[in-house]
């Protein structure tokens, strides 16, 4: 699966694509980028994919009902 | 002792939720919850043509519903490869301007109701109903105008219709000056908004921060600087403020109404200059590939990423909305408030829930 990262300063963007093997976590950058806590709980919610170090983690529940079971995407295409 | 904020809150039109954990009336720290309003949308934009898809991101939001409908048109005209024609590029500005006048008329008029300023209130949302009459008069609907199709316009405006937009503006104009100067000089406004919520241009970045909120740290960021649909043909200065609190970001958004009043003196006399086509037909379906498009709403930077594999139905449709990018800036200015201070303080980013949840 790719997880894609659009990065932007001003009107530059960059576009980066991480790899990995499903089952596995992908690291957190809310260390890096603190803002990004709130995208990757939205990513665990919509996907079969979790994230190693993120803090505040909703658990796959930010947006989800805590009854629900599952992800509306599933697991990542591609 | 933790104090539950909304999500049904006098201040706030829609619903948000946040743990407050406080200490006397100091809060220390801030949980926000989230999903009260979420439609699934990006997951029904897989259900329709990508056509019909242009009515449905619209509905993103009620308030600055062109802007998504634009951001998503430009998304798939990069990956179909079509030519926008140039008079379609200008009305896409007008429009899109009017939504930001008519939606910073909305937050101004929800600020000045927040801070117990009623007349103020009713007076800016007169102003408002101006604009959204312009709205009518040019597209037919208020706020969902319907205007932007995937290679253009829907519609034209002929040389009185502009005469009577311009007419319209004049009186606009002249109405949001004594608005503008109660917002600018009243003691009681300043004293509420000033220091309040305050960050450095540094944490807004860090932050991922957009819009007014990252514009008040004094970073001069703004998507239309990309000069997408009409706006590379004109003269845009981001408006800037160095303070960092809820009272610059009311600056900045009192300076960008002046600004998209300016943008709109620049379109007007190019729309009367120059006729043309307004919508290039698209028949064919987009062959595999990907496009991200980035335009300016009222609160920030709005991203559409669209990804096809060929054919009718789009394998991807992202939308990155503002406020989205904004929610963590305000979790981290909340705590070291007081608690009285939390509904201006939530205000101040201009939150739009529908666009968050989508």
């Amino acid at each position: 699966m790719v997880l894609l990262y659009h990065v932007a300063l001003g009107v530059q963007m960059r576009h980066l694509g991480l790899r990995q093997n499903g089952g596995v976590a992908f690291p957190s950058v809310s260390g890096v980028l603190p803002g990004a806590w709130l995208y990757e709980n939205e990513i665990q919610d919509q996907f079969e994919v979790t994230f190693a170090g993120l803090t505040p983690d909703y658990g796959g529940k930010l947006f989800l009902r805590r009854d629900v079971s599952g992800t509306p995407w599933g697991a990542p295409r591609g | 002792m933790v104090i539950p904020f909304g999500p049904q809150h006098p201040s706030l039109v829609e619903p948000i939720h946040m743990q407050l954990e406080v200490e006397g009336d100091t809060v220390l720290g801030v949980r926000p919850a989230f999903g009260f309003v979420h439609r699934g949308l990006e997951k029904l934009a897989e259900k329709r043509d990508w056509r019909q898809n242009v009515y449905l991101v619209e509905r993103t939001c009620g308030i600055c519903s062109f802007i998504h409908s634009l951001g998503y048109c430009l998304a798939l005209e990069d990956l179909l490869g079509v030519e926008v024609p140039p008079r379609a590029d200008l009305l896409r500005v007008m429009w899109g301007e009017l939504h930001r006048i008519q939606s910073h008329y909305l937050w101004l008029g929800l600020l000045a109701d927040a801070v117990g300023f009623e007349s103020l209130f009713m007076q800016t949302w007169r102003n408002r109903e101006r604009v959204l009459d312009l709205n009518e008069l040019t597209a037919g609907n208020r706020i969902v105008v319907s205007m932007c199709r995937v290679g253009g316009t829907a519609r034209d405006l002929d040389a009185e219709m502009l005469d009577r937009v311009e007419a319209t503006l004049d009186a606009a104009e002249s109405e949001f000056g004594p608005v503008e100067h109660t917002f600018r000089e009243d003691g009681g406004i300043a004293r509420r908004l000033v220091g309040l919520g305050r960050i450095t241009r540094e944490e807004a970045l860090g932050l991922g921060a957009v819009g007014p909120v990252l514009r008040a740290t004094g970073e001069a960021s703004d998507s239309r600087l990309l000069g997408y649909a009409g706006y590379g043909r004109l003269q845009v200065a981001p408006v800037t403020q160095a303070g960092g609190d809820a009272y610059a970001r009311l600056l900045v958004r009192l300076g960008e109404i002046r600004q998209s009043m300016a943008l709109l003196r620049q379109v007007l006399p190019l729309l009367r200059q120059e006729p043309g086509e307004t919508l290039v037909p698209v028949r064919k379906d987009p062959t595999a590939g990907e496009a991200l498009s980035r335009v300016e709403q009222p609160r920030g930077e709005l991203i559409y990423y669209v990804r096809a594999t060929g054919g009718k139905l789009l394998d991807r449709v992202r939308i990155r909305t503002p406020t989205f990018a904004n929610l963590p800036a305000l979790v981290h200015m909340v705590p070291g408030n007081e608690i009285g201070q939390v509904p201006a303080l939530v205000l101040s980013i201009d939150p739009c829930v529908s666009c968050t949840e989508r």
